[in-house]
């Protein structure tokens, strides 16, 4: 009985598809002719790709280095705070002197992990050097200054034998620190400046290059117009993001300049964009 | 009364006389009853139900409105194929290709690690 319902309900809510003859005489759709279709070139298999730059592989080897080393870091100020944590409660002799070891395995770890991080950096700024020369070689040779000025700091600590030299010494490094991370930023801020420079001098070339296309008209100038607009535009962005990292640094505290000087460069990167899809235009109209 | 008659009357074939009222040897037919018994009712009444239901059935299916399910009808075109643009067709030579996506690389922000934080004594 119950079955008899079931089936009678199910037998009215079913669709009748009007349609379902029809569509299907309509789906037969005739097989595709192609009439007097334009004789297509074939195109290039192999287009080469951009490949890296060896100082770029060797950056990636150092930034290894300094994440294993920024890794040892957190382990030994982890072990700084808990013999810290024991010499408070206890305040005798022996956990002082942990104290001040630990303290000590910290500074030359921490010494460590930044020299890791301007040695990479450092090295990464060889890459587009060409493009501002002056500038970079000056940044690398502050960088060098602080590599050298960090391994100094390991041979000091490891002289430290007390709490209260050990106290000036973080003063000092915290004073320095601030001249670090100012050089540190400048070289990101730079290493980016170079590399939109040196895709600025390409697209110059480029611009050449297309000019001696065979069918490049010269009903098409507006174009270049245009480029050297944008191209102003992009230098005014950089040179605006350089002159961010030259700005004299407070010396209680470092200032970070770097957000603005990314935000100059978002914009840089949009005319760039821009300049990449009128020059890709240009080609297909050219050749 | 005759003779013939008794005659006949005595005879088997009495019976026979078309003028006499048949008497049939089966039961009487009885009235459609209600069962009496509950079950029986039940059965009855459940049987009653599903026959009418059939019927509303079948009723309904022969007057059903027909439901149309919108299916969008394919409607063939004179020439279906890929035929590419002038546009599509041409591609960039490589050189140029590659000066593209050089500057595209060079122009888009490099990834960074970033720098180290530290912890204060």
């Amino acid at each position: 009985m119950l079955l008899l319902l079931i089936s009678l309900i199910f037998f009215f809510n079913t669709p009748v598809y009007a349609q379902e003859a029809s569509v299907s005489a309509a789906t037969t759709v005739p097989s595709p002719t192609i009439s007097s279709a334009p004789t297509v070139t074939p195109l290039p298999t192999i287009i080469p790709t951009p490949t890296n730059h060896p100082n770029e592989d060797l950056y990636q080897k150092y930034i290894v280095d300094y994440l294993f080393l920024r890794d040892a870091y957190e382990k030994d100020y982890l072990v700084y705070i808990e013999k810290s944590r024991i010499y408070t409660k206890y305040g005798t002799t022996t956990t002082q002197k942990e104290k001040i070891d630990a303290a000590k395995t910290v500074g030359i770890s921490l010494n460590k992990m930044i020299k890791a991080y301007l040695v990479a950096i450092r090295t990464r700024l060889n890459i587009y050097q060409q493009s501002n020369p002056t500038d970079t070689e000056a940044v690398k040779i502050d960088i060098s200054k602080q590599e050298s000025w960090l391994d100094e700091q390991n041979q000091i600590v490891n002289s430290i034998n007390n709490e209260t030299d050990l106290n000036t010494w973080f003063k000092s490094f915290n004073t320095n620190y601030i001249k670090i991370q100012t050089d540190i930023y400048t070289a990101l801020v730079l290493q980016e400046a170079n590399s939109k420079q040196e895709a600025l001098n390409q697209i110059q070339t480029l611009s050449t290059n297309i000019q001696s296309l065979p069918n490049y008209s010269n009903n098409l100038p507006s174009w270049i117009s245009n480029l050297a607009i944008k191209t102003d535009l992009i230098k005014d962005y950089l040179n605006s993001s350089l002159n961010l990292t030259k700005a004299k640094q407070d010396k209680k505290s470092f200032q970070n300049f770097y957000p603005t000087a990314k935000k100059n460069f978002t914009k840089a990167t949009s005319y760039f964009d821009e300049i990449i899809d009128d020059l890709k235009s240009i080609i297909l109209k050219s050749i | 009364m005759t003779i013939n008659d008794n005659l006949y009357q005595n005879s088997e074939s009495y019976q026979e006389n078309p003028l006499t009222p048949e008497v049939s040897n089966s039961t009487p037919k009885k009235k459609f009853q209600i069962p009496s018994d509950p079950k029986l009712r039940l059965l009855f009444t459940l049987a009653i139900v599903i026959i009418v239901l059939i019927f509303l059935s079948l009723i309904s299916f022969l007057f059903r409105k027909k439901t149309t399910v919108t299916i969008p009808t394919v409607t063939p075109t004179k020439i279906i194929s890929p035929i590419p643009t002038p546009t599509s067709a041409i591609a960039i030579p490589n050189e140029l290709q590659f000066q593209l996506d050089q500057i595209k690389k060079l122009s888009t922000s490099p990834d960074f690690v970033d720098p180290p934080t530290i912890h204060s004594f």
